[in-house]
């Protein structure tokens, strides 16, 4: 039976805590600033932490399910019934309340689900990796924000203890790299299974991590790990190998939305952000396995490639029709 | 909104009431709380939630007792119950309310947690 993570040094701080830091400072800044818009993070997972006065009410991330896969499915609320208070809340924008209003789900049930959702959203967000954050003032679009909107000391703390729990776990589990098969015929005789441990069992296939398998439940991401180290434990999963996450450069840093255009165009090369990331090379019939040319990431281009794209019948610069 | 604070202030005018949490059974979060629980309860309520999972796992997926409903443990001193107002496969939320014994009358406190356990995630 494999081990996952094993590799952290005796007295090393874990990577999490600098991350954790750095998350702490922004949202405090925030909260102390009152700020109403959007902070966007880019890293590993990354993220866009919704802020209402100085308030977290919404968190997306590719790195953790939302409240609509938790809603969906988990099952809580039918697909159909979704759809439509998502389009008779089309107008207001309210789909909470319209979901409560349907009684799709009581407004209290709601409220937890979306506080739980924040938290495992800022959990993946301190395991992960911060590239740079930039903190916009216009307010972003979220589908189900958190009403009231809660205040980022209770999001730090509670991922302060969850990032502790995983940290003392005697294997440690990484929620994001650590795939799982299940172990059949490993687990010990007699033991039976309940608390969704079988579906746990039928995902567990050597490719799933334990986000992969969060997004297939409509479940948090932290709760799927923590089961994933119990069950590793009953000798019923074995870890897999383990998902590559690329590097991030470790130059983090601070950007003012609207602020340094040409600075931000110049080092664009810097930013990780999935956006902003410069495109893979294409190849193209004929031509060679030469990457193109690229202009300077957001400096002005070049008068004569620029008439060469005006030509009629261009499809490009030189290379490209080579 | 606010309705879940709302609702655990509620819990608290039970005679005997200290603090009162709504707890995710699955990993311990301390969802939501009403009262002074002091630094060490988001650490109680994470073993709180641990007695439930390992409860429900002794019952085993048959459970032929039904579902697990409650949990008391009494001290001294205390008298603390976790009711399980949601419960799924591998999660759920428990409603912990802290009781001071001594101020306590444990069954009728029992019933009325159960009242607004009933009513907390309406």
């Amino acid at each position: 039976m494999g081990t996952p993570r094993g590799d952290r040094l005796a007295g090393e701080a874990p990577k999490w805590s600098g991350m954790l830091n750095r998350l702490s400072q922004v949202l405090t800044e925030c909260a102390t600033g009152k700020v109403s818009g959007v902070i966007r993070i880019a890293g590993e997972p990354g993220g866009t932490v919704h802020l209402a006065d100085g308030a977290v009410v919404a968190i997306d991330t590719p790195g953790a399910p939302g409240p609509e896969v938790l809603l969906l499915r988990s099952g809580r609320v039918p697909e159909p019934g979704w759809a439509a208070a998502f389009t008779a809340a089309a107008a207001s924008g309210e789909v909470g309340a319209e979901l409560v209003r349907r009684e799709l789900i009581g407004a209290g049930e709601l409220e937890a689900l979306l506080r739980m959702a924040l938290a495992d959203a800022m959990f993946v967000l301190a395991a992960g990796e911060l590239a740079e954050y930039e903190v916009d003032n216009t307010p972003g679009d979220c589908v189900l924000p958190l009403e009231p909107a809660i205040g980022p000391s209770w999001l730090l703390a509670e991922t302060s203890r969850r990032l502790a729990v995983l940290a003392s776990l005697p294997t440690p589990v990484e929620h994001d790299r650590d795939r799982w098969a299940s172990a059949r015929g490993a687990g010990p005789a007699g033991l039976a299974l309940g608390s969704g441990q079988e579906t746990i069992l039928a995902l567990a296939n050597g490719r799933r991590t334990a986000r992969d398998m969060a997004f297939a439940l409509g479940r948090g991401v932290y709760a799927v790990t923590l089961q994933l180290a119990q069950m590793h434990a009953d000798g019923l999963l074995v870890p897999g190998a383990r998902r590559v996450v690329p590097a991030q450069p470790s130059d983090s840093g601070h950007r003012q939305a609207g602020q340094d255009k040409a600075q931000d165009a110049v080092k664009s090369a810097d930013v990780t952000a999935g956006e902003q990331v410069p495109p893979l090379p294409r190849r193209r019939r004929g031509g060679t396995a030469q990457p193109r040319r690229g202009r300077p990431a957001g400096g002005p281009m070049d008068r004569a490639a620029l008439l060469r794209l005006l030509r009629p019948g261009a499809a490009g610069t030189d290379e490209d029709s080579m | 909104m606010a309705r879940l604070s709302e609702s655990l202030h509620r819990v608290l005018d039970v005679a005997g009431a200290r603090t009162a949490a709504l707890v995710d059974i699955g990993t311990g979060t301390v969802v939501c709380a009403a009262g002074d629980g002091g630094a060490a309860f988001p650490a109680a309520a994470a073993g709180l939630a641990g007695e439930a999972r390992s409860a429900m796992s002794a019952f085993g997926p048959a459970r032929p007792g039904g579902d697990l409903d409650e949990v008391a443990v009494v001290t001294g001193s205390r008298f603390l119950l976790s009711k399980v107002v949601d419960s799924r496969a591998g999660e759920g939320l428990l409603l912990f309310v802290d009781f001071d014994r001594a101020q306590t009358n444990m069954a009728l406190a029992a019933w009325q947690v159960g009242q607004a356990a009933s009513a907390l995630l309406a």
